[in-house]
């Protein structure tokens, strides 16, 4: 599993293409996003937006780029080419021979996981240097910046609540590859999924809640993290998200582990 | 014919498999049973369309039979079992943007017991071109790092398919060497398939010709060649003799082929001459594995 492991990174490694846009891209805008405002006020005002800064707190809220829908596009591409490589090359039949299928396709659940982790701390180091940068551009030192307590545990819970949703995404753009064999027939009706959200996020206002789909529920913890909502709407929101990780988890190894690879 | 036998290498026993659904379903293998003995070199012969694919398929685990069973070195087959199996499927298959060496690097971790990646690059002819992307590699150095490829978990045994597809003539020597060699020399099993039958001939020990997933004939090259054999004689009046022997004798290359086991010969010499028959020349034609082939899949098909 170790090996399958450290094969897939490997694959990766030699893709930068796939490893930049599929992964790093999304919480690297993010970050580059919050630059251009801030330097937009800046140009504008002579001032910048910022006072003091939680670099925790400010870090948790970054976090929230796992449910954008733009960046679920980017995010199911690089996910999906991970998959589709193996029926575009034809290399299953190199792998298959030699492991079990369910640990093949962990092996690449895992290998994603952890590239979509990087990505995440990755944006966040880029945010803290950014913070950094403000702070002594403001005459300040190191004085803006901070670390409260009880910041912690908003990071940790913010980053668990990403995870948790990258990891259903993760699922999700597996199965449809697996089931399609096609990059397209996987990202757009995921693309589709979050636009959908997005778009259902603005009309329903508070009643969203009551729609199952992943990055509703997963906005629903963040709300209760982040702005004090009902705990027990987040514990709902989170327990879904578990449903859904499970259930296209499991679609996925089920649906794999009985595919005929005779034409892949 | 698929006698099963507790030193066999794999065993495939009543394999079915249909693919598509009702009317529209093909019957690919139906009711195949096939042993491979350990430590020989065994030919899959058999038209496009007769089930070798699907049957090397069903080996490696690419595809799973509606029934049946196979069997690898006694245990059924799985990830575990196929541990001791170096296997190459149809046309060599590569991430294009690895080199052989990350390729065989990466096989080599998921093995058990590898062999040293520069080694089996020298052993195919690669480890000039080791760092190269395959996705630059001509379709007969592909078929060089394919070979690489299962030989870099140190099998048992070897299931190949048209291993020398795309290889020049010098490569198809080569490769046919290193077979032989794997087979005498590290006393592994190879199961290959090919449409090149006079390659089959050379380097295998046994063969199995199938046809519409069943099988038509098994044993060993030198007892089918045998079987299929034919006297030939040149006599005097060859169209009386004709007409003597009837359904049996047909005339050809200016004398006449009897079909009839080899050690009848003797017995029909002796009777030709004691009937007064005037031979001039006579003897016995072995057929090449082509005309076995071609025989026993008209057979069938009648």
């Amino acid at each position: 599993m170790r090996a399958l492991f450290f094969a897939e990174l490997q694959k990766l490694s030699r893709q930068p293409a796939v490893l930049f846009w599929g992964f790093l891209s999304v919480p690297l805008m993010a970050v580059l996003f919050r630059l251009s405002l801030d330097g937009l006020v800046y140009l504008r005002t002579g001032q910048m937006t910022r006072g003091e800064v939680d670099l925790l707190l400010s870090s948790a809220r970054l976090f929230g780029v796992s449910g954008n829908s733009v960046g679920h596009l980017f995010y199911a591409i690089g996910l999906s080419s991970v998959v589709f490589a193996e029926y575009r090359f034809a290399t299953w039949r190199l792998l298959v021979p030699r492991a079990s299928r369910s640990q093949l396709l962990a092996a690449k659940y895992l290998a994603c996981l952890t590239c979509l982790a990087i990505g995440l701390l990755l944006a966040l180091t880029a945010n803290g240097f950014v913070s950094l940068v403000q702070s002594l551009m403001q005459g300040e030192g190191l004085s803006l910046l901070s670390i409260r307590p009880g910041s912690l545990a908003v990071f940790a819970g913010a980053l668990s609540i990403a995870m948790l949703e990258l990891a259903v995404l993760t699922s999700l753009v597996f199965l449809l590859t697996i089931l399609s064999r096609s990059m397209f027939a996987a990202v757009i009706p995921v693309f589709l999924l979050a636009i959908g959200a997005s778009i259902l996020q603005v009309y329903l206002g508070p009643t969203r809640e009551l729609i199952p789909l992943p990055s509703l529920v997963a906005d629903a913890a963040r709300d209760w993290l982040f702005s004090g909502a009902a705990p027990e709407r987040a514990l709902m929101g989170l327990a879904i998200l578990t449903a859904w990780l499970v259930a296209a988890t499991g679609a996925g190894l089920l649906a794999f582990t009985r595919q005929q690879l005779s034409a892949e | 014919m698929g006698d099963a036998r507790a030193d066999d290498a794999i065993r495939m026993i009543d394999i079915r498999k249909t693919f598509g659904r009702g009317g529209a379903g093909v019957r690919a293998l139906d009711g195949l049973s096939l042993s491979i003995p350990r430590g020989m070199v065994y030919g899959l012969l058999g038209p496009n369309g007769a089930g070798k694919s699907t049957l090397l398929r069903i080996i490696a685990g690419l595809i799973r039979p509606d029934s049946g069973h196979v069997e690898l070195f006694g245990a059924p087959a799985g990830p575990l079992s196929r541990q001791s199996f170096g296997m190459l499927i149809e046309a060599p298959a590569f991430y294009p943007f690895l080199t052989a060496r990350e390729h065989l690097d990466m096989l080599a971790r998921l093995s058990a017991a590898p062999l040293s990646v520069d080694a089996v690059l020298r052993r195919v002819g690669l480890f000039d071109a080791a760092n190269k992307k395959v996705s630059g590699y001509s379709l007969g150095m592909k078929q060089r790092l394919g070979i690489g490829c299962t030989l870099i978990g140190q099998p048992q045994a070897l299931v190949l398919d048209e291993p020398t597809n795309g290889l020049d003539p010098e490569g198809i020597l080569e490769m046919r060497s290193l077979i032989r060699d794997l087979a005498v020399r590290d006393g592994m099993t190879v199961l290959l398939s090919s449409h090149m039958l006079d390659e089959v001939e050379r380097i295998c020990h046994r063969v199995a010709i199938l046809r519409h997933g069943q099988l038509a004939a098994e044993g060993a090259v030198a007892d089918l060649l045998d079987r299929k054999g034919r006297f030939w004689l040149k006599v005097d009046h060859p169209d009386q003799l004709l007409s003597r022997l009837g359904e049996g004798a047909e005339p050809g290359e200016g004398g006449i082929f009897i079909t009839m086991e080899q050690s009848n010969v003797p017995d029909l010499i002796h009777s030709l001459v004691t009937g007064g028959v005037r031979i001039h020349e006579a003897k016995w034609v072995k057929p090449d594995l082509e005309s076995v082939f071609l025989s026993q899949t008209r057979e069938m098909e009648e």
